[in-house]
Parts: structure tokens; sequence; C-alpha cells
């Protein structure tokens, strides 16, 4: 009971020292609008609010006349600190932009030195915070920036994003710079029957609609040959439609399964040298569907019974979606690819090449501020590939490898590779393991199908030492996995380093 | 026996499908009579671009400009165009939407998801009656564009060929002219469907 008399005291003795306090109103002002679009009646409103004690109530009710008056506009009442103490500025923001009723957290540069930004315009900036979101002035200090920056080749954007308190906002100036470089290392992984594989990417862009890139690779992972080389390319983008021309040169290298099961008759379809070149285009037809459609020309040196050439022309087509919930909680995504090579294209090959893949994946908690890969899912994946024709090695199927069924050799399955594939694995990932149950099978039409499975186990490292940054990003792409064969004997595992599901 | 002609087939049946499901296709546009309004009514249509959609999502607006064409036969010379804006912006707080009709006229509306903000900006597109003859048939013709927004630029002068390339390319990426148009006919004011 005493409490309750303390706390009921400490109440009263707050509310009369902010009554007290109760800052009169030194000055009403219009941001956004000139005065002379509202009506008579509501300007007087406006200037007897002046010398009156500041009234939230009353602030909200004229600016709800505001509204009325100006239906297609937004109005927020906000104060600021007046000449004398306890005095405020009553400021009216008038904006079409539904955002304009939120507070100004902080405003920050991105990709922009601040060193570089002189004192005077960072003053500016710095001022609309605690205020509400005003479109003109955002806009007028991002020309401010770009006129500062003027020799340094940087084009500005301007966003608003979510503030860390409630109603609250953050303005945000994003710079971009017109020409763009990268340098990166992907798609490397480490498996123990198949070894190293990996890509160094160099890259430069302006604007981002136009650019060059080059590779250079080294691959035992993707097809059934070891290859090596270059490919370098050329890429221009507008709107919808991104072209792209490539050409790479690459030097393959065979399993001894894979040449012991070729044979060195005229039949071989190995070969030492693969040259292609790559037009194609790539169509947005909206946000979640792409259709690429190409050409791929390739010339390869067989081995065979002696060495000579024979050239492929196949037309390339592919489609591929992404969709998600509207929670985030469930994507989905796949594609289909269509190769076909021969005929009236012409080459020496002649075949038709379908692979279909799709995949879904659940997360219960897939909200941004998680770190990707932190949270607990649940992955699968499917997919299911016809050659009808006799195509090249490079377009033939395997399984066995980092990516697929893991726990087995593709050159032990299948040493030259198949015209059949069905493949699909589960996977359930949490923060610290994820484990994955594969299944699939690769055959010619005379074969048996011969359904193997595989459980893998995969540690993202990263993630299960709580790292941030690129830290955790590159530590998760080194991350071990191990993968078993369930088989009646000689399940022994196989490790990897990379790639995965 | 040779199954190309059939994967063919298939994969031309997946483009074709592919390009029915992009936004736009099989709009249609209707009239409706409301008091001495003609109301236009496209359930269909949805204009707002990926583009677009970006740039709300960052919290600023986008104006899209409406230009009514009336005519008296589908291709003959409009005899009567007006011209309406509607502005949307996206609340990141509540991810709603806000469409506002600034002229003629000034209507709004918030808390909408982008469809109905879509078809509302499209129903506050309005004809007075009194700009139609009561027996003639017309046709309809809603031309809409995403209008510029001020782009900042780096200044650089564009001297050799290949920034002059560039120039071209990064203008268009810029600028975004994100244009449409829809029509609809033959209508007459006696047959229309009334409120």
């Amino acid at each position: 009971m005493p409490k309750r008399v303390i706390l009921l005291i400490g109440f009263l003795a707050i509310a009369a020292a902010l009554y007290a306090q109760q800052a009169t109103i030194e000055k009403v002002e219009l941001s956004g609008i000139v005065e002379d679009r509202l009506s008579a009646n509501l300007r007087d409103a406006l200037r007897r609010l002046e010398g009156q004690p500041y009234d939230s109530q009353s602030a909200d009710q004229i600016a709800q006349r505001i509204q009325s008056e100006l239906p297609d506009y937004v109005a927020t009442p906000t104060t600021a600190p007046g000449a004398q103490p306890n005095r405020v500025r009553l400021i009216y923001s008038v904006a079409h932009n539904i955002n304009s009723r939120y507070l100004v957290e902080a405003v920050e540069l991105r990709a922009i030195d601040r060193s570089k930004v002189s004192g005077a315009l960072w003053e500016e900036m710095q001022k609309m915070v605690g205020h509400p979101v005003n479109d003109a002035v955002a806009d007028r200090l991002k020309d401010r920036l770009v006129m500062e920056f003027k020799k340094s080749d940087l084009h500005v954007t301007r966003s608003v994003i979510r503030g860390d308190q409630p109603q609250h906002v953050k303005i945000i100036y994003q710079g971009h710079s017109t020409n763009s470089f990268s340098f990166s290392f992907g798609s490397g992984s480490y498996h123990s029957k198949q070894k190293f594989s990996g890509k160094l990417t160099l890259g430069y862009s302006r604007f981002d609609v136009i650019g060059v890139a080059a590779d250079l690779m080294n691959n035992s992972n993707e097809l059934m040959e070891r290859y090596a080389g270059y490919r370098g390319g050329i890429w221009a983008e507008q709107k919808r439609v991104r072209f792209s021309v490539n050409y790479s040169s690459l030097r393959a290298q065979w399993s001894p399964a894979t040449q012991q099961a070729a044979g060195n008759g005229a039949s071989s379809p190995l070969y030492r040298l693969r040259d292609t070149i790559e037009p194609s285009a790539k169509i947005t037809i909206s946000p979640a569907v792409h259709l690429t459609l190409g050409v791929a020309a390739t010339q390869l040196q067989m081995q065979s019974p002696t060495l000579h050439f024979i050239s492929t022309l196949r037309a390339i087509g592919n489609i591929e979606y992404r969709h998600s919930s509207k929670s985030q909680k469930n994507v989905f995504d796949g594609n289909y690819e269509l190769h076909v090579a021969g005929h009236t294209l012409g080459g020496d090959a002649v075949y038709t090449r379908n692979l279909l893949n799709q995949n879904y994946k659940f997360s219960p908690n897939p909200a941004s501020k998680v770190p990707l890969g932190a949270t607990n899912g649940l992955a699968v994946s499917f997919e299911l590939g016809r050659i009808s024709g006799n195509a090249p090695m490079f377009d033939r199927f395997s399984l066995g490898n980092v990516d697929t069924l893991l726990g087995w050799n593709k050159y032990d399955i299948s040493p030259l590779g198949a015209s059949r594939m069905a493949y699909g694995s589960v996977g359930y990932l949490t923060k610290y393991l994820s484990v994955w149950f594969e299944t699939g099978s690769v055959w010619d039409p005379d074969q048996p199908r011969v359904l193997r499975k595989s459980v893998s186990l995969r540690v993202p490292l990263g993630t299960a030492l709580h790292l941030n940054g690129p830290a955790r990003i590159v530590l998760d792409v080194v991350s071990p996995s191990m993968g078993i064969p369930i088989r009646g004997s000689h399940a022994n595992p196989m490790f990897a380093i990379g790639g995965g599901n | 026996m040779n199954r190309r002609p059939l994967v063919f087939r298939f994969f031309v049946v997946l483009v074709v499908l592919a390009i029915c499901v992009r936004s736009g296709y099989g709009q249609t546009l209707k009239a409706r009579l409301d008091g001495d309004q003609v109301h236009l009514d496209s359930p269909d249509l949805h204009f707002i671009s990926a583009d677009a959609r970006q740039v709300l999502h960052d919290g600023v607006t986008v104006t899209y400009s409406f230009r009514i064409s009336i005519s008296a036969s589908k291709y003959s010379v409009p005899a009567v165009s007006i011209t309406y804006h509607c502005v949307f912006s996206y609340d990141i707080w509540e991810e709603r939407y806000k469409v506002s009709r600034s002229e003629p006229g000034a209507r709004s509306a918030s808390h909408l998801n982008e469809d109905a903000a879509q078809k509302l900006c499209v129903e506050s597109l309005t004809i007075p009656t009194a700009s139609l003859t009561p027996d003639s048939a017309f046709w309809i013709s809603l031309e809409y564009r995403m209008e510029d927004r001020q782009v900042s630029s780096s200044g650089e002068d564009q001297r050799t060929w290949l920034g002059a390339v560039v120039e071209i390319f990064s203008q268009r990426k810029e600028k975004p002219q994100l244009t449409g148009m829809l029509q609809g006919g033959p209508f007459r004011l006696s047959e229309l469907r009334r409120r």
C-alpha cells in the first residue's frame, strides 16, 4: 500500500512539473507547400496557435484540417526548439510522401567518403534529424552532394529506410561509382577424390550497363572432365535485356577411369581442347521470370584415333523463375534448360538435352536482421535430365561430386557420364549443422537404373562460430562437409570443402 | 524416332506461357457511368513497374501521368484529351501504399496494397459526360507513363565513342520512360453500366 501511494505522488509530481514546463508555441511554420494554398480560415487558425501552450491534440486537429483541404497530401506536425527557453516552433510538414509523417532519426552516407563531404553540407544534412522527412530538402542536399563529388565519378541515390526506433526513419545517401571493378574467387571446392576446383573472376562495368569479365578456371566438380583455361566476355544491359558474348578456351583432363571406359578407338568421345563462343540474350519477363536464348559454337580437338577437330553448334534456351511467399518463409525457384544441336544448325553432333531443376526452401524466421544461414530451415530440390542423340562429354550428366550425392564418386558411378539423370535431396539446416539426404541415378537407355543414396553433414563454420562480416562469409564458404554413401558394404566417407547443396 | 519437334513445341509453349504471365498481358479497359462522370476500370492493369516499385520501397514518391483520349473510332484522331497525375508512395513502416490524384482535383487513399492502389488510381480517372455525345459511339484510350525522376549525375563529359555508347545506355537506364497504353470501345453513353 505505501508503495502505491509513493507511485501516485511521484506521478502527480511529474505531471505538475510537465504542466509547469509546457512549452509555448513561438511560431507556426508550413513546410512543403506555400501558405496561400490553405483557406483564409485555416491560415488564421494557424496564426492563432502562436503564443498558445503547445498541445499535441490541437496540433493534430489542425493537421487533419490541412489534409481535408489538401486531400492528396500528408500533413504532420512536429516541434523544434524556439529562440527562447520553454518555447517551440510548431512545424507542419505537408507532402505527398506518406513517409513524411515519420521523424528522421539519422542521416547516413554509404559508399561515400565522409571526410570529403564539406562541413557545411554535413551540417545541413544533420539538420533533417528530428524533423519529418522532407523530400524537397533531401533531394536538394543530394544534388549538393553530387556537386561536391563532381570530379570523383560518383553517382548518388537517396533512400529512406526504417529507423531503429518505431515510427522513425533514416535517410541514406548511397554512392555508386560510375566505373566499377571487381575481383572475386568463386566456385571454390575440394573433394577428397576429385581434388580442387575454383575460378578467379576479374570484372569491370560502367554505369552497370556495359562491362567485361575475364575468368581463370580450373574445375573438376562440374563435368566429367577437369577443365582448365580462361573465359572472357562482354555484356551490355538495357532495361529488360542483357546481351552477352563469351569466349572460352579450355583444356580437358580425364580421369583414368574415364580414359579406360572410353578406349582409344575412333568412337572415343574424349577431347583435349574445347573452345566455345556463346552469344546470348537474357530477357527479364518479370522480376521473377527470366528467359535466356543463345547459340553456342564449340570446337573440340579430339584425341583419338588421331588428333582431329569436330564442331558442335547448339541453340540454348533457359527459363528460370523465383517465387517467395509474402512472409519470405517459403521460397521456390527453378529452371528448365534446353540444348538443341545439329540438323539445320549444322555441326558434327546431333542431340537434344533437357534439364529441369526445382528447389524449395522453408525458413521459419526469414527476418533480414538474422544473418543468412543462421536460422533453421528445410530445403528440398530435384533435378531431371534427359539427352536424346549423341551429346559430347561436356553436356552429359553426372552425379557424385561436391554438390550432388556427396559420398559417391562420379567416376565410379558412370565414368563416361550418362544421358539420363534423376536426383533429389532433402536438407535440414541449423545454425551449427546441416544434414542432407540425397538420392539419384544416372544411366544410359541400355543400362540398368541404380538408385544411389547418401547422407551428408556440413558445418557452416562462420555461423557456428558466431562470426560477423567477411570472416563469417569466407568461413561459411570453406565449410567442411562429409558424405557417407548408403550401401551394403564399403561405406567409406568422402570429405569436401566448399560447394554444397 | 526423332523427338526434336515435340521438344521444340514444348519449349515454345513454355516461352509463350512465360510471355503471357508478364505484367500487362490481357488487360482490358472498361467504362461505367457514375452521375455526370464516366469512370474507367481495368482490373488487370498492373502499371507499377519493377523499377518504380524499387523507388517506392526506397521511401521515395513515384508519379504516373495518365492521358485519356476519346475518339470516334479506334484509329481516329482523339477529339478530347484529359491528363491526370497519380502520386504513389510506400509506407516503409506499415508496408502499405498511398495513392493521390493530384490534378485535376485532388483525392487520396492510404493503407492500400499494390493492386488496390493501382485500381484506385485508375478508377479516379474520369471523363465528364459533357465532353461526350450521348448517342455516338466512342473509343477510350488510356496512356500511362512513369514521370522522370530528378536524376543526379556525375556530370562527366562523354568524349570517347565508348563514352557515347555508355551514355546512350545509361541515360535510358537512369531516366526510364515506362509507358503503356490500353484501349477500349466502342462505348455509347446510353449503354454504359451505371454505378
